[in-house]
């Protein structure tokens, strides 16, 4: 196989890399990347996430402000608070991997140690991920772990652990499901506090006999061609569910189906690979990618950010399909708007409309997560986001024509002030105005910094149709345009 | 000859409906063509890379000619319940001992259900359904699935979208249908989903349906009519113009389509908040139907069905919200259109036989299904799968393959073209007795009208049915017809409501009868709950139907039925009535209002009732519950007004140790009295006082279909601290002005000797009962409720915990 080459470092790659791990390329991020020493130094500087990401305080009572606080705080970092967005965008991607849901789960302390698993360990090893979600009480609760037992064991989670998380389906049996549930028996939480318990009781005690205290399955279980549960102890019962996953992600067998006799961990990291992939870059993954970033992820045992760095260093990541191969999902699409209007997300974040548009945070549509690209592609869907836009066009002329505003249009690289809008234009000559609109669709253009200027686009053309014929009053409506261009669509 | 791909749908509607000549051959002749046409345009690239990818970009804008479809194109409606819709409890086997031994925690009460034929019997909140059951409408496709079941969500949905198993889909069977129906071409008025992405069922190869958002319209529609933002929308259609990709152009007309929907839909969806998820989005579909804009699929869908635990309280609210939904679909939809629409539904799966722990059920396999319209051919098809044998992983084995289940609709409803668009042959079960547009439409009883407002005329009480002297028990699902209007002293004209009060006597099993207007639909509510060993009466304030009647339903084994009429509703010269705060107005315990303290014997005693407890000097009636308690044998209670002859009535029977009450509505007798009587042997005898009528004051009554307002198995038990609070007004036809409701409240699952009362939200909560409850029984009584703040009732059981129950029968507004 030919060595993969290196992309080169050029303001296309590095806008393209910076829009697709940071959101948008903000310009003084694409200058300092354009100054690193390499390629490989620009991606380093992505991925160098601070270690302690932080945290979202609540201050309000109720669950749903709650959670609508957290949805804030966390549009917010990925927006203008994190100093390398990647780590929000990683655990945007770990949200709709792993997914759980409010809906289901409950309490909005419980989503935000989830959601903060991923913010703060997104990099970091996906065995511990997966461990450490397993037993939270988000997923417990959300895959009806948390009523799992010997005597009636609930399969949801150790299924969609095989089906959707880790293995993809086909590659085990129904057998596997069953020893797969049966090893996460008796995990549990309290409702009303939502603290972890583990009921799993311990054969020959007297608790035994107890049935809210026996409902862990200490059999040993053949699984993925291995035998698990050996150790039956109390202690060691509590951690065979975990054990289900090191032998996945360890030395399994896939059984059945066109995988079957490869090492399971191989089949674990493609079916992770693909996913990399396709939420990064949008196509179908090369066939030599995704060999390359299996074995990026075996042979670096798991780890994340090797694996997402081998991604980020392909020459096909870089190439036109892919660069054109991204629609912005809901969420990242509500991001770019917020950095283009320079509102925060609390002002701005018209939340309710993002179920609509197809991506709720803390709120997946179900276990699968989010899909990419035509699932947010409808009328209706792209109804909410050009009411989602306008709504943001709203906040922006808020100051333009509120009672305490200056009369000026802001933007993230720039003002447009008053008299340029519609003093200047009312007092020229009627000869002179096209001249003069068009010159103020420019000023909003460059002021909102959405880049039109790449061939195939009409839209600043379509602009100046719009303002030759606009009223003065009217060309502040350009904001709200811009918001919903094609360009502001794509990644 | 094949069509060009760029047809407009005006023409794809000519050459597909030929009315005049056999229309149903021409259709399909044209439609196989034009199926073969649609599969062969391709799969669309560009950044398909998971499964509901499926895009086809852009469109020829030139094709919209939307609709008026043809006279006999058939609509069909596809609802879904998403996350695995338990099958065994929409559609119980409940005459299967294994139904109620497998699903301890989960199984509905059979005593309950709504039957339907061969021990299949309706979860007991789809009432609507059994009304269209009853009409012969509804067809109940049983055991639908397809082999070697998967239990993924994602992947069976998958499934059954694509309409092909164990497939990975790219398209879905709708959306194939609809590729041959459009031959190709982007129609945006051909199919829609109502709601927020267009599921894969209804994307084809070549095009997709709609998506049509179910909360208002959005920018496009010019509801000023004044055009302000056309310049905007130009703008907007010049950007897609651009060419820089897939997504990029995708992004650009999926804004301008959005602008065009909008424009052309927004007066279809209401801007105000039609109620539940489900039932707000069919009524947008009903309503798309009706404009005729070349609709003829509409899809929606809801959830959530995944009940792993915490079942009961969860399907339930999901089945009451499919009933309310078609329920308002049909009362949105055109009468005209009715033998042009069908509903269908479909799942993931069904559920386990069995329950697990925690009051849940897992993933299943095959599940029956509804298939609902003024064409349908009712009655049960294909074949229950047994609970006795099921597979190897404890699931109920298909017995009718969903592509079957399509190929039905497709060959019996849409034209044709069933072995193409699902890739092979599948029976066709035959559910539709007329084509689309063919036959008289029919549908099923009408609900009940609320009548016009009424005024109250107290007579004195007669008993106007009794089977034990003529016709003989009720038996299961019997209807008893009572002739009220032109008899008795109701007047033939003029009678609206009627107040009665019904006993159920010599009961086999327990029961429950519904008492509603005769010749309307039954509503799905009780009016006296019974069982053997004893008398159970209840009063009860129902409509009239139109010919003058009233109908009494029994629901299990068989029963007498004793009905007592105390008055009537007119339209005409009345009493208005005025509520009150509930108070005491007399106790033979204490002597309270003059009566003489001790037990009640054989010798009837006169209450003073006028000038009493609130009640003026003018008032001709009163609405008192009246309630027997430590009695020493069996024995009855009778109000009559004072000086009128003896009757034969009876308002509330008891047997020895009973707290028993019943509401009594009773003509005041001479000196604003009445008589209370008492056979049997002793027992103390409590009235409390809800309201009274009185010429020239007060409010008029309305009867209304009788409508669930409350269910606490749905919610919290009432219990010690823990009151609650009722919403009465703007719900269940209640109007915002009314003052006053009539309820049948009824309690269930008691946990001790207790007491439940009723009254006006914000008001201190008074001394008086309602209900007696006792553990093992479930008792209902009528309520007549003064409204408190914000139209609210408050309803408490001090002691200890029960499930209510209540049913509104009608309402009081101000004259």
């Amino acid at each position: 196989m030919m060595p993969a080459r290196m992309p080169t470092l050029n303001e296309t790659n590095v806008v393209h890399l910076l829009r697709r791990t940071e959101f948008v390329a903000r310009p003084d991020r694409v200058a300092a990347l354009l100054g690193a020493a390499s390629f490989e130094a620009a991606v380093d500087d992505v991925l160098a996430v601070p270690a302690n990401p932080g945290t979202c305080q609540f201050t309000r009572e109720a669950n749903w402000e709650r959670g609508q606080e957290l949805v804030h705080y966390w549009i917010d970092r990925m927006a203008y608070d994190s100093p390398r967005p990647i780590q929000e965008r990683m655990a945007l991607f770990w949200h709709g991997h792993f997914v759980s849901s409010m809906d289901k789960v409950g309490k909005a302390e419980l989503m935000r140690e989830q959601i903060d698993l991923w913010r703060h360990h997104g990099l970091g090893n996906v065995r511990h991920l997966a461990v450490t979600m397993s037993t939270q009480v988000a997923m417990l609760r959300y895959l009806d772990n948390n009523d799992n037992r010997r005597t009636s064991p609930n399969q949801n989670f150790g299924r969609e652990l095989m089906e959707l998380f880790l293995l993809g389906v086909g590659n085990y049996t129904e057998a596997d499901v069953e020893a797969c549930s049966a090893a996460w028996t008796g995990h549990t939480d309290d409702w009303e506090t939502g603290a972890y318990e583990w009921r799993g009781g311990e054969p020959g005690r007297a608790d035994w006999q107890n049935r809210n205290s026996n409902w862990h399955d200490y059999s040993r279980k053949r699984f993925l061609g291995q035998t698990i549960n050996t150790d039956n102890s109390f202690e060691g019962g509590r951690t065979h569910g975990a054990e289900t996953i090191l032998t996945m992600l360890g030395n399994g067998v896939v059984p059945i189906g066109p995988n079957a006799g490869r090492p399971s961990r191989e089949v674990v990291a493609e079916f992770l690979s693909r996913k990399l992939w396709t939420f990064f870059a949008g196509t179908t993954i090369p066939s030599g990618v995704l060999a390359a970033l299996r074995d990026a992820l075996v042979n670096s045992d798991f780890a994340v950010r090797p694996w997402l760095r081998a991604l980020l260093l392909r020459d096909e990541f870089y190439a036109t399909d892919v660069r054109q191969g991204l629609l912005r999902s809901p969420v990242e699409y509500i991001v770019a708007m917020l950095v283009t209007t320079g509102l925060r997300s609390p002002d701005a974040t018209p939340t309710w409309l993002m179920d609509g548009m197809g991506q709720a945070l803390l709120y997946p549509p179900n276990v699968s997560g989010w899909r990419h690209n035509g699932y947010y592609v409808s009328a209706s869907a792209f109804g909410d986001r050009t009411a989602a836009a306008r709504q943001m066009m709203w906040r922006v002329l808020d100051r333009y024509w509120g009672d305490d505003g200056d009369g000026s249009v802001r933007l993230v690289g720039g003002v447009v002030p008053a008299q340029d809008l519609i003093d200047g234009i009312w007092q020229m000559s009627a000869g002179a105005r096209p001249a003069a609109k068009r010159a103020i669709v420019d000023q909003l253009i460059d002021a909102s910094r959405i880049d039109l200027d790449v061939a195939g686009s009409n839209t600043r053309s379509s602009l100046y149709a719009f303002a030759d014929q606009a009223q003065p009053w009217e060309l502040v409506y350009v904001v709200g345009l811009l918001l919903m261009s094609p360009e502001m669509h794509v990644l | 000859m094949s069509l060009p791909r760029d047809i407009s749908t005006a023409d794809a509607l000519r050459h597909l409906s030929r009315p005049d000549v056999d229309p149903n051959a021409i259709d399909r002749r044209r439609f196989l063509q034009l199926i073969g046409m649609g599969a062969g345009a391709g799969l669309v690239g560009g950044g398909a890379s998971s499964l509901l990818d499926a895009f086809a970009p852009g469109h020829d804008p030139s094709a919209w000619a939307a609709g008026p479809i043809g006279a006999h194109d058939g609509v069909l409606v596809v609802i879904g319940m998403f996350g695995g819709n338990d099958g065994l409890n929409m559609v119980a086997p409940v005459d299967d001992p294994n139904y109620v031994a497998y699903r301890r925690g989960v199984a509905l009460d059979p005593a309950t259900t709504l039957p339907l034929a061969d021990g299949n019997a309706l979860h007991p909140a789809l009432t609507e359904l059994k009304r269209w059951w009853d009409a012969g409408h509804l067809a109940v496709v049983q055991g639908v699935g397809y082999p070697d079941q998967d239990e993924s969500h994602f992947n069976s949905m998958a499934y059954w979208m694509a309409g092909a198993p164990h497939t990975i889909p790219q398209n879905g069977w709708l959306g194939r249908w609809l590729d041959g129906h459009l031959a190709g071409s982007h129609d945006l008025y051909a199919a829609a989903e109502v709601g927020s992405s267009v599921p894969l069922h209804v994307i084809g190869a070549a095009t997709k349906a709609t998506g049509v958002s179910d909360r208002g319209p959005g920018w496009g529609a010019d509801p000023d009519g004044e055009g302000r933002d056309q310049a905007q929308f130009a703008a907007l259609r010049r950007m897609v113009s651009g060419a820089r990709g897939p997504w990029f152009a995708a992004a650009g007309q999926a804004v301008v389509d959005s602008i065009d929907v909008n424009a052309r839909l927004g007066p279809f969806v209401p801007d105000e908040d039609r109620g539940e998820e489900l039932a707000r989005k069919l009524t947008i579909a009903a309503r798309l139907i009706n404009a005729n804009l070349g609709f003829r699929v509409l899809t929606a869908g809801w959830g959530d069905f995944d009940s792993h635990a915490g079942q009961p309280g969860m399907h339930n609210a999901r089945m009451g919200e499919l009933n309310t939904a078609i329920g308002q679909f049909f009362g949105t939809l055109d009468p005209a259109w009715l033998n042009r629409v069908t509903i269908m539904t479909f799942s993931e799966f069904g559920r386990t036989a069995w329950s697990n722990d925690g009051q849940g059920t897992d993933h299943g396999s095959a599940a029956p299904h509804f298939v609902i319209g003024g064409n349908v051919r009712g009655g049960l098809y294909g074949q229950r799968p047994s609970l006795a044998n099921l597979d190897r992983w404890e699931r109920q084995v298909h017995t009718v393959d969903f592509r079957a289940y399509y190929a039905s609709i497709l060959d019996g409803w849409m034209g044709g073209g069933s072995s193409e668009v699902l890739g092979g042959s599948f029976e066709d079960l035959r559910l539709f007795a007329a084509g689309p547009g063919d036959g008289t439409p029919s549908t099923p009883l009408p609900p009940f009208v609320a009548t016009s407002a009424g005024a109250f005329v107290p007579l004195t009480p007669v008993r106007v049915a009794d089977t034990r002297a003529a016709g003989g028990p009720l038996g299961p699902d019997a209807v008893l017809t009572v002739p009220i209007a032109g008899a008795h002293g109701v007047p033939p004209v003029g009678a609206t409501a009627v107040v009665a009060n019904v006993t159920a006597v010599d009961a086999t099993q327990p029961h429950f009868f519904t008492v509603y207007p005769g010749g309307t639909g039954r509503p799905g509510t009780s009016s006296i709950n019974g069982g053997p060993g004893r008398p159970v009466p209840n009063l009860v304030v129902v409509g009239l139907g139109a010919a003058g009647t009233i109908e009494v339903f029994n629901s299990h084994g068989t029963a007498h039925c004793l009905v007592d009429v105390f008055g009537y509703f007119t339209s005409g010269d009345g009493a208005g009535f005025t509520p009150l705060t509930p108070a005491r107005l007399f106790d033979t315990r204490d002597g309270a209002g003059g009566v003489p303290a001790g037990k009640l014997g054989e010798a009837p005693i006169d209450i003073a009732v006028a000038g009493q407890a609130g009640v003026p000097d003018e008032a001709t009636a009163v609405v008192v519950n009246l309630t027997a308690a430590e009695t020493d044998g069996p024995g009855f209670l009778r109000l009559t007004p004072t000086g009128s002859p003896p009757a034969s009535t009876s308002n509330v029977n008891f047997f020895a140790g009973d707290v028993v009450p019943n509401l009594a509505i009773v003509q005041l007798g001479e000196g604003g009295r009445v008589t209370l009587e008492g056979a049997g042997s002793g027992k103390h005898a409590i009235g409390d006082v809800f309201g009274y009528f009185a010429p020239d004051a007060g409010g008029r009554f309305r009867a209304v279909a009788p409508q669930r307002l409350l269910d606490t198995r749905e919610s919290t038990p009432v219990g010690p601290g823990a009151a609650i609070d009722v919403q009465v007004t703007d719900r269940a036809g209640v109007p915002g002005n009314a003052t006053a409701v009539v309820l049948n409240v009824a309690a269930m699952n008691v946990t001790g000797p207790s007491f439940v009362t009723v009254w006006p939200a914000g008001a201190a909560q008074p001394g008086t009962s309602n209900l007696n409850v006792m553990p093992g029984q479930t008792i209902a009584n009528l309520v007549i409720c003064q409204l408190g703040d914000n139209g609210n009732l408050s309803i408490a059981n001090p002691i200890a915990q029960c499930d209510v129950l209540a049913d509104v029968m009608g309402f009081v507004v101000p004259s």
